[in-house]
């Protein structure tokens, strides 16, 4: 019995969390932007597919992933002609996976945080002479750094405790898809619970670490509306 | 000035939108502080983020001296962040994560021409922000806000400064603050500056010309002090008056109207020979006998041709003098009890005089 059981798979979910939370946050960035600041009509509808993940259950996302990245499915062809290698059952399949499960967890918090900062300071900085795309990191993103701690945060607590989808789409193989939730599972399993009693202890202390910060600061750009 | 240079502002705009139309023009010759005046929604606001670009459905144009930031029949349309334009919001707009320094000096450093540090001193001992460099907006009260506001908008070094209600979004107290500021700030400026405001006071105050908006269009302007008598049911009393002298000691500049001469405080000599005096009528009073143990200037004689009444219990008196006429609004209880008529030989005590400096 080692003191650190499974630091592979430890290693693994920070890496999974990590590369999730790097991406999200380029994806998220721009698609919280035009929610908040566009003017499309059907905005609604994408507000209501990126929240989906919040209600439905990991199997279901899970299962449906499954079927996309299968070799014949969408993804699974789609990666087969950019990659020429499997995503069903491989990291990369976990990371696409996780994108789909954390994006409500990056998106809401910065959508509220650009809401709720509004065109108001924008238009200041334009009227200063600071072009458009300076005018995000000089004024948008100084003025909304808690939304995208916020946003950092939960994505990354919630891509590591992830535990359906990973099951579905990654399975369980060491070094590759077998992060730490699925670890404890399989200690649970095999009764090995000393095991499982200090990773879950381990899991839990840096869930918490991460997100204390988040709620020290107030509410404000949290998570809910 | 010859007649080819470019007015320091010309702008002919027209902006739709659902239930309400905005369609405005306005012209300054020369730089100078024009007020937008007029009721509370009936469209200044969005006149003023117009001149700023920060409507891209206005359709006009916006020309500030030689550069033309747009013309739809040309396809001109420059975005804000190139009009080298200032605009003070109603609510300050700070950035509520940098300093009062760096809010300050946030436009300097994007248009690559900071200020030369006298310069920053002058503006900042103006605007009397020493004081207030390293704090955070969010410690600063009303009035502080809105003076780094127009510190931070005139570091941007703007060919047009748009100032939107800047005093109506502190009370009283703190609107008394400001405006010895502004009007330090606009006696030096050498822009054109577009004041808006729904306070008529601060546009007596502030401006030399104004605008009158009303529903999205404007219905007058003109002098500002002129524009003022006409509307009631009394004018301002504009006399020609020709240079007598000027008394350094005492600082009077004398003038001639008609065979009568009046006494004018003048800080400078004057630079024309002729020009034209404004007096308000609600500042004449009058006098049956000659005044003489008062601290009034001009006391001139004159007779009462026409007293007609006017609303509010005022009433208005027509006077003639030896080649000049008046025009006096009292109460209709003094005319009373002066016995006023047609005729009745009277002395004019005017109490202030203008020189009138309105032709921007």
């Amino acid at each position: 019995m080692k003191l650190l059981p499974e630091p592979e798979a430890l290693l693994l979910s920070l890496q999974l969390a990590t590369v999730t939370v790097l991406l999200l946050l380029l994806l998220g960035t721009p698609l919280a932007w035009w929610l908040a600041f566009g003017r499309a009509r059907w905005k609604a509808l994408v507000e209501a597919v990126v929240a989906l993940p919040l209600v439905l259950p990991p199997t279901v996302l899970g299962f449906y992933l499954l079927l996309a990245m299968a070799p014949d499915g969408i993804l699974g062809r789609l990666w087969k002609t950019l990659f020429d290698g499997p995503l069903a059952f491989t990291f990369p399949g976990l990371v696409v996976a996780s994108l789909i499960y954390s994006l409500p967890f990056v998106v809401q918090p910065l959508h509220n945080a650009f809401r709720s900062m509004g065109r108001a300071p924008l238009e200041a900085a334009w009227t200063l002479g600071s072009p458009p795309w300076r005018t995000f990191w000089n004024t948008a993103l100084p003025a909304c750094r808690h939304g995208f701690l916020t946003a950092t945060v939960l994505a990354f607590a919630h891509t590591l405790g992830e535990f359906g989808v990973v099951l579905m789409v990654g399975g369980n193989i060491p070094g590759e898809t077998r992060v730490v939730s699925i670890a404890i599972y399989d200690q649970v399993e095999s009764l090995a619970y000393g095991d499982a009693h200090r990773l879950s202890l381990l899991l839990l202390g840096l869930s918490f670490a991460v997100l204390l910060p988040v709620y020290w600061r107030g509410r404000r750009g949290g998570l809910l509306p | 000035m010859t007649a080819e240079a470019p007015p320091a502002l010309f702008t002919r705009i027209a902006l739709a939108r659902p239930g309400f139309h905005l369609h405005a023009h306005m012209l300054l010759r020369r730089p100078g502080v024009a007020a937008l005046y007029g009721p509370s929604g009936c469209g200044k606001s969005t006149f003023l983020r117009c001149l700023a670009g920060l409507e891209p459905a206005c359709e006009g144009k916006v020309q500030v001296g030689a550069h033309c930031w747009q013309d739809s029949r040309r396809a001109v349309w420059t975005p804000p962040h190139r009009r080298r334009v200032g605009l003070v919001f109603q609510d300050a707009r700070l950035f509520e994560h940098l300093r009062v320094k760096d809010n300050l000096l946030f436009g300097a450093r994007l248009r690559k021409h900071p200020p030369k540090p006298e310069a920053f001193q002058e503006l900042v001992a103006l605007l009397d922000l020493e004081h207030l460099l390293h704090r955070h907006p969010a410690t600063l009260s009303g009035g502080e806000r809105q003076r780094v506001a127009i510190g931070r908008a005139l570091f941007s070094a703007p060919r047009l400064l748009l100032l939107d209600e800047p005093l109506s979004a502190v009370d009283a107290d703190r609107k008394s603050e400001i405006l010895p500021h502004l009007e330090r700030l606009f006696a030096q400026i050498r822009i054109p500056v577009v004041l808006v405001s729904h306070d008529w006071q601060d546009v007596l105050r502030l401006s030399s010309r104004v605008y009158l908006m009303e529903a999205g269009q404007i219905r007058r302007h003109g002098a500002t002090l002129a524009l003022q008598y006409r509307l009631g049911d009394y004018r301002l009393n504009a006399l020609e008056a020709r240079v007598h002298g000027w008394n350094p000691e005492e600082r009077l500049l004398s003038l001639w109207i008609g065979e009568d001469l009046v006494r004018v405080p003048a800080q400078h000599p004057p630079e024309a020979r002729r020009m034209r005096l404004l007096v308000n009528p609600l500042e004449v009073a009058v006098s049956r006998r000659p005044v003489t143990h008062s601290s009034i200037l001009n006391v001139l004689r004159c007779h009462l041709t026409a007293l007609q009444p006017l609303s509010e219990g005022r009433m208005g008196l027509d006077l003639a003098g030896a080649g000049w006429k008046l025009q006096a609004v009292i109460t209709q209880a003094s005319a009373r009890r002066l016995e006023l008529a047609p005729g009745v030989e009277l002395y004019a005590l005017i109490k202030s005089v203008l020189v009138d400096h309105a032709d921007l």
